[in-house]
């Protein structure tokens, strides 16, 4: 029984990351109707910026401090929204308008471009690197199951960060108008809305999230390199399906979900292997009965 | 059953909270022109669509020559002999005029994979035989011309055009047409009048037809039903028709003249 | 294409046998990268059957090509050293028949559930299909796990190579202009439109897995017995992509740039071989680069030709 216990905390650990970077999958799918493939590169790109900030942030802060941690995540969350939203002017802006594919493909460049240019020897470097420890490394015995403060600092982060974006969505003026773009553009930008504004400010705050995931990320499993992006990515991406693209609650849940069916998977010991196939089964199963996914609405095409 | 080509019985279809089409009740017989009008938004398109099986009905029943049409796929409907155009012409984008038809005149050719590989003389005679029934068709409609011109390059009334023909490639016994005068001037509009006209008589067919514009609609079918609200209002001849307050007044009196 | 379609193939074949006779002569680093460009002309080719003539955006080639070289490498490698050495052409081509086969079963697993999927949400349930066939190959014992499989003889002439190529070439172009055929076509352009016209847009989804899949597994067989040696990593879904931009550079639906796409495509990876750190950053620049100023790919100069198969 404590091992169920251990398992569904580690899953919920695991699960509330993939629900961060898929909130940006779902953001974006929402205003713009399109996979940014490069997401889960920007979730990487987080991860390197805290293990950038982390000794800037030692300087004047002791090492291993609440404080410190929140400061480097906040940093590195700041700099991958910049850094989402130049991606997103820079290669997806002219495509606006132009088919789908189009933009799926490039959204794929961007994604090997950053995979390639970070792996380069200049830049990071294709090895692992060890992830510095940004908060005092404690764990705790509760009956028999073991809690690290990392896994609780990933829960209570991701719930702070899910109550700030709630607020964000439904009670500011940018919120507000980004829920408009998403139920219908053309109506949107009717009522004034300036699309080019609230597109670059939904993938700011997608990126930014992704980036907390990185950091969180990193904190778990301690070790950071330029690919860590690409399968944290796909299953993340898989997550905002499951809970219904486009659908900010949803992709909470799917990543939930997500974490906690893969952390048992991989506890099974036939199954362990097959961990990493386990995020496309459930695509796969849920396409097939609920193409909306868990809490999306389904559409009917109007011919 | 009875004789009638197609009857459509107590047919209902909700959109969420929105009755699109109530309780429909229409017969149409095997060389009928029927009308069907009534203001936008009245539920016409959607009722092609639950004839043409893009839509399931949430009640009611369809029968195409006495047989029930339900859970029958939109490609199965066309084989059985229901071809339809669309409100927003939808002809194939990166296809030539020629290959539009083509497209649709293989419903009823013999050869598939098999031959397109082989490429035996059964198959090339058949290609043969192809080319000459759309050129046929292309002609008949003063399309000929164009056959090499991309669909899409036409001018507008000569692709609403294009689309009935693709249509009739498919040879159908009942012929639904969605707004076709829609965006014609006057002359086009008259000479579509005509050509609906030389279908229905040429090609033994019936006729649904969905039009906005009231001289088009009087002056050719011999029966009109009127929806307003997903409702059949009133149905006869347009004589009947023009003298009904209650289409009158479904119309604010303004197109019905 | 008309009924000289067959003398064609022929002719190309006997061609590809010709060049083959003598490619003794030939420097081995040019005469293996003229077998991958014929390998990636049947890749190319097939994928552009799905995404480009019928429209299925497809991520998932690579998986196809592997249940096509592993079932082609394991059934050599099984049979190689009880069957006769005169039997060799013969065990090869049914060996690469059968990874065809068993491809397009996996084409027709993907296809059949797939239906109802568009654009970018098929694309990734592909890629996901992809991603499973590759942990299936990499966890399975028989086809050597993680470490793949080694010692599969170098059966892969220029021969048999080009006269794959050739005959994908044959049977995508054949079907799409044929009558039948412009039903992928019209499933591409309107789907709906498509079913109003008693065209089954199922049948022809399915049927352009199934085909383009077959071709994926024969090309999967060519390359496990040119490159000798098959792991799982080399089936990943960076290799989707690499086919993918050869039918998008070629412009979709467009089987002659197509080709030339998957020639240019391969021999760009050789030419970039002095900057070897950065080589893969110049070619995923060039992918963004193309996307935003050449969407309609390379060879494509207008408007998209009337009828073009
Ligand atoms: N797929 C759908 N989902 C939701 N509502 C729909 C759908 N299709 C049609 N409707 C609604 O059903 C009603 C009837 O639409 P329909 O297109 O049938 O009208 P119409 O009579 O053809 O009008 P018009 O003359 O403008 O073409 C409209 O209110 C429309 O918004
Ligand atoms: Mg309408």
């Amino acid at each position: 029984m404590t091992e169920v216990f251990q398992q569904l905390i580690n899953g919920l650990a695991l699960g509330a990351i993939y629900g961060l970077i898929a909130l940006g999958y779902t953001m974006v799918y929402g205003v713009l109707r399109f996979i940014n493939f490069a997401h889960g590169d920007v979730f990487m790109l987080g991860a390197f910026a805290g293990y950038y900030f982390a000794p800037l942030v030692n300087r004047f802060l002791p090492a291993q401090s609440y404080f410190g941690g929140a400061l480097v995540l906040v940093l590195a969350m700041v700099v991958c929204a910049l850094i989402g939203m130049l991606i997103e002017f820079l290669a997806y802006r002219p495509l606006r308008n132009r088919p789908k594919l189009t933009v799926l493909i490039t959204a794929i460049g961007v994604s090997l471009f950053i995979e390639y240019t970070c792996q380069h020897a200049a830049v990071f470097g294709a090895a692992p690197r060890k992830f510095p420890d940004l908060i005092p490394a404690t764990t705790w015995h509760i009956g028999g199951l073991v809690i690290a403060s990392s896994q609780v600092i990933v829960l209570v982060t991701t719930l702070i960060l899910l109550i700030a974006l709630r607020f964000i969505v439904q009670k500011t003026k940018v919120g507000t108008a980004m829920r408009a773009v998403s139920f219908n553009e053309q109506a949107a930008v009717l009522m004034g809305v300036n699309i080019n504004r609230i597109i670059s400010f939904t993938f700011g705050l997608g990126s930014a999230l992704a980036a907390a995931g990185g950091i969180l990320y990193a904190m778990n499993y301690s070790s950071i390199e330029p690919l860590m992006g690409v399968q944290t990515g796909l299953k993340a991406f898989v997550a905002a399906v499951v809970g219904g693209i486009g659908n900010l609650p949803g992709a909470a849940l799917g990543g939930l979900i997500l974490g906690i069916v893969e952390t048992f998977a991989g506890g099974i010991p036939g199954l362990s292997n097959y961990r990493d196939g386990i995020a496309f089964a459930i695509l796969i199963l849920i396409l097939l009965f609920r193409p909306s996914g868990l809490l999306g609405k389904p559409q009917v095409e109007k011919v | 059953m009875n004789a009638s080509l197609l009857q459509l019985e107590k047919v209902t279809i909700r959109f969420g909270g929105l009755t699109a089409v109530c309780e429909l009740d229409l017969q149409i017989g095997a060389h009928e022109l029927v009308g069907l009008i009534g203001p936008n938004g009245a539920g016409k398109t959607t009722a092609f669509n639950l004839i043409t099986g893009v839509y399931q009905p949430t009640g009611g029943t369809i029968f195409f020559q006495g047989q029930p049409t339900a859970n029958l796929k939109p490609h199965q409907l066309t084989r059985r002999g229901i071809a339809r155009t669309f409100q927003n012409i939808r002809l194939f984008a990166s296809m030539s005029v020629f290959d539009n038809v083509r497209a649709a005149v293989q419903l009823h050719r013999p050869h598939g994979i098999r031959d397109a590989l082989w490429r035996g003389r059964g198959f090339r005679d058949g290609e043969k035989a192809v080319e000459t029934q759309v050129m046929e068709l292309l002609e008949i409609f003063k399309l000929g011309r164009f056959r090499a011109a991309n669909a899409r390059s036409l001018p507008y009334g000569e692709q609403r055009r294009l689309e009935i023909v693709r249509a009739l490639a498919t040879q159908p016994k009942l012929l639904l047409l969605d707004e076709p005068a829609a965006g014609m001037n006057p002359t086009e509009k008259l000479e579509l009048t005509r050509l609906i006209r030389f279908i229905k008589d040429k090609f033994q067919i019936a006729v649904l037809l969905v039009e906005h514009d009231m001289q088009v609609v009087m002056g050719i079918c011999e029966r009109v039903a009127v929806l307003d609200y997903g409702v059949k209002i009133a149905e006869g001849t347009p004589a009947e028709l023009r003298a009904n307050p209650k289409v009158i007044e479904a119309y604010l009196g303004a197109e019905a003249r | 294409m008309n009924s000289g379609a067959k003398r064609w193939l022929l002719v190309a074949v006997a061609a590809a046998m010709a060049v083959s006779y003598f490619s003794a002569q030939f420097n081995r680093y040019y005469l293996g990268i003229a077998i991958d460009i014929g390998i990636n002309i049947i890749l190319a080719v097939s994928l552009n059957l799905i995404n480009g003539h019928t429209g299925q955006f497809s991520l998932g080639h690579a998986g196809f090509m592997a249940v096509g070289g592993y079932t082609a490498a394991k059934f050599t490698l099984e049979l190689q050293t009880i069957s006769p050495p005169w039997a060799q052409p013969l065990l090869f081509l049914v060996a690469l028949l059968l990874g065809g086969l068993l491809a397009a079963v996996a084409g027709l697993a993907v296809g059949v559930p797939t239906l109802r999927l568009r654009g970018d949400y098929l694309a990734i349930v592909t890629l996901g299909f992809g991603e499973i066939i590759r942990v299936f190959f990499q966890t399975t014992e028989a086809f050597g796990a993680a470490t793949g499989l080694t010692g599969i003889p170098h059966w892969t002439t220029f021969a048999w190579a080009w006269s794959f190529a050739a005959l994908t070439v044959f049977v995508v172009g054949c079907l799409v202009s044929s009558t039948y055929g412009r039903g992928f076509i019209a499933v591409h352009d309107d789907e709906v439109a498509a079913g109003a016209m008693g065209i089954n847009p199922v049948r022809y989804k399915v049927t352009a897995f199934v085909i383009g899949a077959f071709f994926a597994g024969i090309a999967g067989g060519l390359y496990a017995h040119h490159k000798q040696f098959l792991s799982p990593g080399g089936f990943d879904f960076m290799k989707s992509i690499d086919i993918v931009v050869m039918v998008i550079l070629g412009g979709m639906g467009r089987t002659a740039g197509v080709i030339v796409a998957a020639v240019l495509l391969t021999l760009l990876p050789e030419v970039l071989r002095g900057f070897a750190d950065s080589r893969m950053i110049i070619y995923s620049l060039l992918i963004i680069v193309l996307m935003i100023a050449r969407p309609q790919g390379l060879f494509t100069f207008g408007r998209k030709a009337a009828g073009k198969a």
